[in-house]
């Protein structure tokens, strides 16, 4: 019966289309009427994993996915108090995803294990944050200092670029070592410059140390302030579609076909004539830009910043963000991501507040170190762990891309038969 | 005509001495054999030739050009192709991804190129597969060209790098014991698949091969080393019937009763 009704549906795109319509009206239901009920939120975000499992064509997938994010999340989360609240965890999930995609071009195509990833972050966050405060002042002079919130949506690029810069800086020392070394040298420069970031307000005041950089400017577009939440969204969700598709492109193009050579056998890789320290250059730029350009975004949305942000244990979250979701594969570094940061922001705080009001009400007695927001590392570990058994491949693993057979005969066809006939003129490029 | 020469090349690893000042010049378009006993030094010399090693002494040209000391995408580059006796393939990707790294040198798409998806990147994507996939069907696999590399059949793996080595249209193309693990079906199936590559290409083939009647049926000229040192070069029938080489392979008490 149930065989029967999943076969069913696999067969019926109305069907699914149907199902998935009535799922996302009725979470949304719940989202809009509920305040604050995580567990509906939960669901109305799953809508997207159930759409990614229909079988539709990959344009319709994108665009009723583009119009659940710009319009149908908003206006659901709009209807109680804790609209902010809700578009803050989806904001902060954005960032997330593409710093885990970033991350994914490192370890997941290139198969270089980066422990310090975080640092990118901080780079593109302290950029934004010292130009666009008086900060900036302390150790240069010019009348066009600080720059004003409007500069926020370039500085997106320019915090980029300089984390990408900063990641083949980066990358040409680390680059010489591989394996489990790579990793240790990479946690250290993660480390060292967290560290440098703390010291950095003397002999030149650069970073202001460990007091931070406060008052950060917010984007402005025209005269409109971005400050909340929910506007924040949007750049979050514009970003984020830029970093899909430069990924998309790259995964199955020459570059991204270089960088999984390398992964699998850097021998064969460069005895194919692929230069091993450059492809790898190209792997940390790309995925320290992603980076960069969400620490812009990080500084602007938070007015503040100072080093302990990006701390090893960021780093770490990030990374398993990748491990959970599928090394390689971007459905499931997307999908590893959103569970990975709503667990933290959304479900371990809710236990915790629930097992605090059963304490209060005498019902349990949970002692105060057990509660389940302070047990991350310990929840990290536990899902490396349980994945690295039983699905070593994460939650959505990643799968070739195929290729179309019978069109390749197709067009090899009449190319042989020109090859074959001394009349014919070059190679025809039918495709 | 010489495309390939090696003139007093030596290699040491630590106090082991893998080669001992060889010299040989390879003719352009031939198929030409290394054999010799285990740990001859046969691989050590490929990998010396494709710059995996470098060598401590002597020089390799390639046309003419030294190669020494070239990282091995450069010497790739500059047309030199090869197989590895431990299979190494993209064991993760597909069989025709795999081909098309292969292709890697023959294509321009970059970085920016890539991003901006321009039309130029996207036609020349739609020409390396049908390439690539020419290439699968010329060395027989195109039917499994979906495949992951590591889930084919050893033959089969073998048979990919070939044709991975093949992409890279080089003008040397060396194969380190292409027929190792192949049933007498497989190796005879090869044996035509060299036969019609070197025929068609005009390619230069080096082999290093165990299976002596491989060696026999395709080589013009070989050279046979023994702890380093080249001890023997010439035809098949030349190498058949010196006695330094049935003495490295049987020992001395075989030629004494030969």
């Amino acid at each position: 019966m149930m065989d029967k009704l999943i076969t069913g549906l696999q067969g019926s795109k109305y069907a699914q289309a149907a199902l998935l319509a009535l799922f996302v009206a009725l979470t949304c239901a719940w989202v809009f009427l509920m305040d604050k009920s995580v567990v509906a939120f939960l669901l109305l975000l799953s809508s997207l994993l159930l759409l990614h499992y229909t079988s539709f064509p990959t344009k319709i997938k994108w665009a009723v996915g583009g119009v659940m994010l710009l319009l149908v999340v908003p206006f659901a989360t709009s209807g109680g108090a804790s609209h902010e609240a809700y578009m803050e965890v989806a904001t902060q999930c954005g960032i997330f995803i593409a710093m885990a995609l970033g991350l994914n071009v490192v370890v997941g195509f290139a198969g270089l294990l980066d422990l310090g990833f975080v640092a990118f972050f901080a780079v593109g966050a302290y950029t934004y944050a010292i130009f666009s405060t008086p900060q900036a002042t302390e150790f240069m002079s010019g009348g066009w200092l600080p720059l004003t919130g409007s500069y926020f949506w370039l500085f997106i690029f320019i915090g980029g670029f300089i984390a990408s810069l900063f990641g083949i800086l980066l990358g040409l020392p680390v680059l010489r070592v591989k394996g489990d070394y790579l990793a240790i040298v990479t946690l250290g420069f993660g480390e060292i410059t967290r560290i440098i970031f703390n010291n950095l307000d003397k002999p030149v005041n650069i970073t202001n140390g460990a007091l931070g950089i406060s008052s950060i400017q917010a984007p402005n577009l025209f005269g409109y302030h971005f400050t909340f939440p929910h506007q924040f969204y949007f750049i979050v969700i514009a970003i984020l579609a830029l970093v899909i598709l430069c990924v998309k492109r790259l995964e199955h193009s020459r570059l991204g076909r270089s960088w999984k050579a390398i992964r699998d056998n850097e021998i064969a890789a460069q005895s194919s004539g692929i230069p091993l320290i450059r492809t790898k250059l190209t792997a940390f730029a790309v995925g320290a830009s992603f980076s960069g350009m969400m620490g812009v975004v990080f500084a602007a949305k938070q007015t503040f910043v100072d080093p302990t942000s990006f701390t090893y244990l960021e780093s770490i979250t990030i990374l398993v963000m990748v491990l959970l979701g599928g090394m390689g594969s971007v459905p499931g570094v997307i999908l590893g991501a959103c569970v990975i940061t709503l667990l933290n922001l959304q479900v371990l705080t809710e236990i915790t507040l629930w097992l605090n009001q059963l304490t209060m009400q005498g019902i349990i007695k949970v002692p105060h170190a057990l509660s389940p927001s302070k047990m991350q590392r310990f929840i990290f570990g536990a899902v490396l762990i349980l994945f690295a058994i039983f699905r070593p491949n994460g939650l959505i693993a990643a799968r070739n891309r195929k290729v179309d057979e019978g069109r390749l005969r197709a067009a090899n066809a009449p190319v042989s038969a020109k090859l074959r006939d001394p009349s014919g003129h070059g190679e025809g490029g039918s495709s | 005509m010489t495309i390939l020469k090696v003139a007093g090349l030596v290699k040491r690893f630590g106090g082991v001495v893998g080669m001992n000042g060889v010299d040989y010049a390879f003719p352009q378009g031939a198929i030409s054999a290394i054999i010799g006993p285990n740990g001859s030094g046969k691989t050590t010399f490929f990998n010396l030739v494709s710059g995996i090693y470098t060598p401590d002494e002597g020089n390799i040209e390639l046309e003419g050009k030294s190669i020494v000391k070239l990282k091995p995408d450069r010497i790739a580059r500059l047309g030199i192709a090869r197989t590895f006796q431990n299979i190494r393939l993209f064991g993760k990707m597909t069989v025709l991804e795999n081909v098309l790294c292969g292709m890697h040198l023959q294509l321009k798409a970059g970085l920016f190129g890539t991003l901006l998806h321009l039309p130029f990147v996207k036609r020349e994507e739609a020409g390396a597969a049908l390439e690539a996939y020419r290439l699968l069907e010329y060395v027989g696999l195109a039917e499994f060209l979906n495949e992951q590399a590591d889930s084919l059949p050893y033959g089969a793996q073998r048979r990919l790098e070939i044709a991975r080595a093949m992409a890279s249209k080089p003008k040397v193309l060396l194969l380190d014991e292409p027929a190792a693990g192949m049933n007498p079906r497989e190796t005879l199936e090869l044996i035509e698949l060299i036969k019609r590559i070197q025929k068609e290409t005009s390619l230069t083939i080096l082999l290093i091969e165990h299976d002596m009647r491989l060696v026999m049926g395709l080589a013009e000229r070989i050279m046979v080393l023994d702890y380093g040192t080249k001890i023997a070069e010439g035809t098949p029938d030349e190498i058949r019937a010196n006695p330094k080489v049935i003495e490295a392979y049987l020992g001395k008490s075989a030629v004494a009763k030969g």
